[in-house]
């Protein structure tokens, strides 16, 4: 069923457009991003059920402005018929203001071209299976509870299930001078989470589930609550990492965390106009090992951050950053782009209309290759399979990593020893781990739950993913 | 706009209802080095409304319950619709009974500043700090927010505050044997142009020692100085473990009386919750419930007094309501951080990330800057990884120096024994 498009942004385009004509007898360029965006969780957990607006929520509108010098932005989420020459005012006054500013602190301002844009009138109207009018709250709580319920039949030792759905509807509406496009499109996010403890020990297992995808979703976390349960308990009697250099073997969310925080963040071509990406020097380069493809771009494979365009009214496209080994190129905003004097890629992406756009990652992932993991096992004397993470940090300046991974599954001799460690610290050189790549298996995973920052804030959907990859990580 | 949002939740069959109105007014500048790349404004209006419903099964009273957003421009109809949708939902949300903040009628004194002023001055260090070293600023961004909030609710409370936020987001730049960078985020009240050139002027130094820092060396059976940051993520743990939705999701084990810090020997903490600290970013009168926010001891010589947090859970757990406040404090230890510094010790001030995991413990971090001592000589290092669980640490000593650091003021450093060192 497809996706409406949004009432409250039809019946504000007229009046952006007022706007954006009015600001252009004074500006070089203009443009306003509106954002319509309507979500809810549902959340059980043992000790107690809560319905929420998803904190994706968001209603208003960023205008974009170039005076020739260089951009000013303006958010707001109040305009109405009789209010949009008191705002066309208000913004020539805010924008002036600043200009006035830096002047007058004597303030150098970056030289950043006028866009040029072309004509463009677009409209998407996605589609989902399970529409998400065709549950009730009441059925949805139910569904879930249902998944809290079992997981406490399984084990005493489960303290605590949370089991949430998050379900999101997005509507975005990008208008200049030269291009009136509009996009509709629902994402969903489910979580199952178990939290066990045994004496003084506490630990939990998670897992999530993502897609451009309706109440399915909860047809898709049916099913794991035993191998979750399994996991938790498993993790109870998890010994610590001796820290060392081993083989290890990367599931696809591991694999995907890798492509996101090694290479994603220092490919975002802001960071090369800083001078913040180590990867300006490697263009053409080798930078991993010749089994490495890979790829970032809202087009091309349909997770939580495909779309028809960006935040900035570029299309969308499917980047190839690394290809068999060799880095390519990098992903785009408007602004770099337009700086670098390249072409954008549609990564222009905001947090909310209430903040500025950066170039960000959208489904990041390394291509599969002809490996069976069954081998990759084999072929290992000492390691790990290293499986699900918690978090991942870049460091894009200086190629370096850091990834929380939930735990690792010793391996000796081609097999499991049942020997299980947690949590499990991978450190090291971006370029010397995957140059390590040894192996590549032949499946293919994305995930998009969660949320990436740009540094330490900035959260914006994103997915990573890949297949298995065998290589060589420094573990702590 | 809000007469008719409280109507409309007056209407509704809604038993209770809070409404939280929120009017941000910032400014941002964005500077790649020394140059303004873009500047921002932002002047919104938001409203978030709980709707609650009550019913009885039995003898049990339950209380369901249902928030969301509501755009200041919503119609009529949108609006009853959206409110109605949300008492539909909170119908079916059965959770046991929990009361809503009494009534009270306060607008809070809110002392208003030349933030224009303020701002250029800012703007003026931030400049300024690029030319007195080798190292510099490769980017920053700078947000200055006035924020007016005012939250009601269905039993009468009316109460309103305003506060100012800035926050400052700073890469520094060096060259040594390579290029390297250091990120840091610096969170204020107001934009206080000499503390934010000190800072910078600080992490120009620190990140000059990066670019000649040398990998980290596989240490063991070394102690670990965590200063800055790390330091507080790692306090942030007996905060999280004394909080009431902690302890009633089952997620800490802390108990009223007993010892928070396991079998260590060292400093044992005292630790108070704050509703505003001198120029904290944090800073508020009240929690999101409305609730007049009490400063309280929490933690005294590492043992928990009381649990802290908002209403339901303060409720839930029979305990003393404290409010859910945003600031903590820690009381300093006894040895000043040169003393600490005294022994053998590996000290970290900057991770990638600071991964402390709240529930479990376990805390760990990539090492972008840190140095070792080996008792004769002390070099920077970079690289490597501290890993291990906060449960399981043998020794903890805090600092008699104290600073503030966002929403945390007390300890600049803490001694730990009892981390893992992954090293070359």
């Amino acid at each position: 069923m497809k996706t409406g498009q949004s009432v409250f942004l039809e019946a504000k385009r007229s009046l952006l457009k007022e706007l954006i004509s009015n600001l252009e007898s004074d500006f070089s360029y203009v443009s306003v991003l509106g954002t319509d965006v309507k979500g809810k969780q549902y959340n059980v957990m043992t000790t107690g059920v809560t319905i929420n607006d998803s904190m994706w929520s968001e209603r208003g509108f960023v205008l974009r402005l170039h005076d020739g010098i260089g951009f000013f932005e303006f958010s707001f989420n109040t305009i109405e018929n009789d209010s949009v020459e008191t705002l066309y005012r208000e913004i020539k006054e805010r924008a002036m203001m600043f200009r006035e500013l830096t002047k007058s602190q004597n303030i150098q301002t970056a030289s950043t071209p006028v866009p040029v844009e072309t004509e463009e009138v677009f409209n998407l109207q996605d589609e989902v299976a399970v529409p998400l009018e065709n549950l009730t709250p009441g059925e949805i709580i139910g569904r879930l509870t249902n998944f809290k319920n079992q997981a406490h039949e399984l084990s005493d030792e489960v303290v605590n299930v949370m089991a949430l759905m998050e379900n999101v509807q997005v509507h975005k509406l990008f208008l200049s001078g030269k291009k009136e496009l509009s996009q509709s499109y629902i994402w969903s996010q489910g979580y199952l989470y178990i939290l066990a403890r045994r004496d003084n020990k506490t630990k939990y297992s998670i897992k999530g589930f993502s897609g451009l995808k309706g109440l399915e979703i909860l047809d898709e976390m049916d099913g794991h609550i035993n191998e979750l349960v399994d996991q938790a308990l498993m993790l109870l009697s998890a010994e610590r990492m001796e820290p060392g250099v081993y083989d290890v073997i990367c599931s696809p969310s591991v694999s995907g965390l890798i492509a996101h925080e090694a290479f994603g963040h220092g490919v975002e071509m802001d960071m090369f106009v800083k001078g913040r990406a180590k990867a300006v020097e490697y263009l053409n380069q080798p930078v991993a090992s010749e089994l490495v493809s890979m790829h970032d771009g809202a087009a091309g494979v349909r997770e939580v951050s495909s779309y028809a365009f960006d935040d900035e009214g570029t299309m969308a496209s499917d980047t190839l950053i690394i290809e068999k080994g060799i880095l390519k190129r990098g992903i785009s905003d408007v602004v770099s782009a337009s700086i670098l004097e390249s072409q954008p890629t549609g990564n222009g992406k905001r947090e909310s209309f209430e903040r500025k756009a950066y170039a960000r990652m959208t489904n990041t992932y390394f291509s599969p290759g002809k490996d069976k993991l069954e081998d990759m096992i084999a072929s290992i004397d000492h390691g790990f399979l290293l499986e699900d993470y918690y978090s991942g940090m870049e460091d894009p300046k200086n190629w370096g990593i850091q990834c929380l991974i939930a735990y690792g599954k010793e391996i000796r001799n081609g097999r499991f020893t049942g020997k299980i460690v947690s949590p499990v610290m991978m450190t090291g050189y971006v370029p010397s781990l995957l140059k390590s790549i040894s192996m590549v298996s032949d499946d293919f995973e994305l995930s998009g739950t969660g949320a990436c920052g740009k540094g330490h804030k900035e959260f914006a959907k994103v997915s990573a993913g890949g297949p298995y990859i065998k290589a060589k990580a420094r573990l702590g | 706009m809000i007469k008719k949002i409280i109507d409309q939740l007056n209407a509704s069959k809604a038993t209770d209802w809070k409404l939280t109105e929120t009017i941000v007014d910032s400014q941002e500048y964005f500077f790649v080095k020394n140059k303004m790349d873009i500047g921002r404004a932002k002047k919104v209006h938001h409203f978030e409304a709980t709707v609650y419903v009550d019913f009885t099964e039995g003898s049990e009273k339950y209380r369901g319950s249902s928030s969301l957003s509501l755009s200041p421009l919503l119609n009529t109809n949108e609006l009853t619709e959206a409110i109605e949708g949300a008492v539909f939902a909170a119908s079916f949300v059965k959770n046991p009974w929990y009361p809503i903040a009494e009534a009270y009628s306060k607008v809070f004194p809110f002392q208003k500043i030349d933030l224009k002023k303020l701002e250029k001055e800012t703007l003026a260090a931030i400049i300024n700090a690029q030319s007195h070293t080798k190292a510099w600023i490769n980017s920053s961004e700078l947000f200055v927010s006035e924020i007016q909030t005012r939250i009601l609710n269905s039993n009468g409370l009316d109460c309103s505050y305003c506060k100012y936020q800035t926050y400052l987001e700073t890469i520094v730049s060096a060259a040594g044997k390579e290029e390297v960078e250091l990120y840091d985020d610096y969170q204020l009240s107001i934009p206080d142009s000499v503390l934010i050139g000190n800072r910078i002027s600080e992490l120009l130094k620190l990140v000059t020692e990066r670019s000649l820092a040398q990998p980290t060396p596989s240490l063991k059976e070394i102690p670990v100085l965590l200063t800055g940051e790390p330091a507080k993520e790692f306090l942030r743990y007996y905060l999280e473990q004394a909080n009431a939705k902690m302890k009633y999701d089952k997620m800490s084990e802390a108990e009223i009386g007993k010892a928070v810090q396991g079998n260590q020997s060292g400093d044992s903490i005292s630790l108070d919750i704050v509703s505003q600290l001198d120029n904290s970013y944090y800073g508020a009168p009240v929690d999101d419930d409305g609730f007049l926010i009490h400063s309280q001891r929490i933690i005294e010589n590492g043992l928990l007094k009381n649990f802290w947090g908002d209403l339901r859970y303060s409720y839930y757990l029979g305990v003393e309501l404290t409010g859910s406040a945003e600031n903590f404090k820690v009381c300093p230890g006894k040895a000043s951080v040169e003393e600490l510094r005294n022994q053998p010790h590996l000290e970290v001030s900057h991770f990638s990330a600071v991964d402390a995991d709240m529930t479990t413990g376990d805390f760990g971090g990539e090492i972008r800057l840190g140095w070792y001592y080996d008792g004769n000589k002390r070099i920077a290092v970079s690289g490597g990884s501290v890993t291990g669980n906060i449960r399981e640490i043998s020794s903890m000593k805090l600092s008699k120096d104290v600073h503030l650091e966002g929403d945390f003021f007390g300890p600049t450093s803490i001694l730990i024994e009892g981390f893992n060192i992954s090293g070359e």
